[in-house]
């Protein structure tokens, strides 16, 4: 440095912008894994739970309010099923199992109920990833796009549609009667409702947004709120599917 | 039970990385003694419960009024200062059984009830926790901090690195490198310092990375355990905030 007034600021250029150290990456990663758990996957789970309520109004209801999706020009709907479902789920469950690996849970000692928590979030997680493969592999890759249903026979007393467009149907012959895969479903609707409630509340502390001990407090009551609004939703879902009969069994 | 003969059960290890053991001891009770004063006991009178002649246990203690932290161990399954465990109280906590004492869990045990909290230390010099003012010429009066500011700093300037934070916490293990919330903790009163503030961006750098904040995943025992009740969950928070507006500003200000 040639000068002797102000010191100058350096100025780092680098060449390739997004190269990482292993620190920078570990920070990266962790950040992204939380962020991605917020968007777009609570957005998902959120929509998710709220669109499959409308099974609890019948078929026409039902169908009315997933039409959007299901008539989507196939292409936009995969991109938007990759993009913002697959590819971020794939990355959060993955990277949150190395991350669920480091604990020692110490809940005997240290019954907090926060402490209760953080070991739950670690739990739903494992049960929900084999849930979450069982659940998309038997929807969306099996059943529904490939099953041959008898076409449009319509059920005079119910006036349920059993058909290959109906995924009410779909889903009321896969759930009706079928209590031990309601329990399975009933876990998955359990452990996504508060995974996702706990997940945001911890989000709001790891970005800083809940700063203070009264913030954090409100902010439970909050996520509490809205994890169990999402749970008696799913739980009504799965109920009305497991709960009304099938016209068309044979 | 008030003035029964007090049972302790301590987990001992002759040296470092060698097996431990429960050891049992049984001494007569006297009014207001606390853990330490049980450990002197055993100190002049080194038998066990049977009677057996046995070395003296060792431990750590320095101040005695729970301000050095020097004799943080696992009281009953909990972790806190061995001078402010009062035999009255701890008793209540188990009773019919004997009080147990056993070494901190996360850092390696020298002998017994001693361990080797170096990797705490660490730790403070990896967030470089100290103000850099030594230099060849006087500096100056330090900026004057404001009255409420100083309140908060004086709160975590308490931390007395006794382990109890890191003893609870399920994500400070062998298998981690996170540098816990004491250190954490640390980053924020020297960043709030008006001088130490010079240094913010340093510190900060030092927990953007593995180990650093984001490995806390809010269990808040830390919280819970912090024998100078500590707000260290919202000095996570305060850490958590500034080093994520430090990731979205150094994407557009290099």
């Amino acid at each position: 440095m040639l000068g002797f007034g102000r010191q100058r600021a350096t100025v780092v250029v680098t060449t390739a912008p997004i190269r990482m150290n292993n620190d920078q990456r570990h920070f990266f990663y962790r950040k992204l894994h939380s962020l991605l758990g917020v968007l777009p996957l609570g957005g998902f789970i959120a929509e998710h739970f709220v669109s499959n309520a409308f099974i609890l109004g019948g078929q026409k209801s039902y169908e009315s309010a997933v039409g959007w999706l299901l008539n989507m020009p196939k292409p936009l709907l995969w991109t938007l099923e990759i993009l913002t479902i697959a590819a971020p789920l794939l990355f959060h469950g993955v990277y949150g199992l190395i991350i669920a690996r480091q604990a020692k849970n110490n809940t005997g000692n240290y019954s907090y109920a926060r402490n209760r928590n953080f070991m739950l979030q670690r739990l739903t997680s494992f049960y929900l990833l084999v849930f979450i493969i069982y659940h998309v592999w038997s929807t969306r890759f099996t059943g529904h796009f490939t099953t041959n249903y008898t076409p449009d026979r319509i059920d005079q007393a119910t006036g349920l549609i059993q058909s290959q467009q109906s995924i009410y149907y779909f889903m009321l012959e896969k759930l009706s009667g079928n209590w031990a895969l309601g329990a399975v479903y009933f876990l998955g609707v359990a452990s996504a409702a508060f995974h996702f409630g706990n997940g945001m509340w911890t989000f709001c502390i790891a970005w800083g947004i809940t700063v203070g001990k009264k913030a954090q407090d409100n902010a439970r009551v909050v996520f509490s709120g809205i994890g169990l609004a999402l749970f008696a939703l799913g739980t009504a879902t799965v109920w009305h599917l497991v709960s009304t009969p099938n016209p068309f069994k044979v | 039970m008030a003035n029964e003969p007090i049972k302790i059960r301590i987990k001992r290890q002759p040296g470092p990385g060698v097996a431990s053991s429960w050891v049992d001891f049984e001494m007569p009770y006297r009014a207001s003694m606390n853990v330490i004063s049980c450990l002197m006991e055993i100190q002049r009178n080194p038998v066990d419960a049977s009677g057996k002649p046995v070395d003296p246990v060792s431990w750590d203690c320095s101040c005695l009024e729970e301000v050095c932290g020097s004799c943080t161990m696992v009281i009953n399954g909990r972790v806190r200062q061995s001078c402010s465990a009062l035999v009255d109280n701890i008793r209540k906590e188990r009773p019919g059984e004997p009080i147990s004492l056993e070494p901190m869990t996360k850092f390696p045990v020298v002998r017994d009830l001693c361990v080797d909290r170096s990797r705490m230390f660490e730790s403070l010099k990896k967030v470089k926790a100290w103000i850099p003012i030594d230099g060849t010429h006087d500096l100056g009066p330090g900026p004057r901090m404001n009255e409420v500011d100083r309140a908060e700093s004086y709160k975590l300037s308490e931390c007395m690195t006794c382990g109890c934070c890191v003893e609870s916490c399920p994500n400070y293990n062998e298998d981690s490198k996170f540098i816990g919330p004491a250190a954490i903790s640390q980053v924020v009163l020297f960043n709030s310092h008006p001088t130490g503030a010079m240094n913010a961006g340093e510190r900060l750098d030092a927990i953007m990375g593995e180990g650093g904040i984001t490995d806390c995943g809010n269990a808040q025992n830390c919280v819970n355990v912090c024998p100078k009740s500590i707000p260290l969950t919202t000095s996570i928070a305060k850490a958590s905030r500034a080093t994520s507006v430090r990731m979205i500003t150094n994407l557009f200000d290099r």
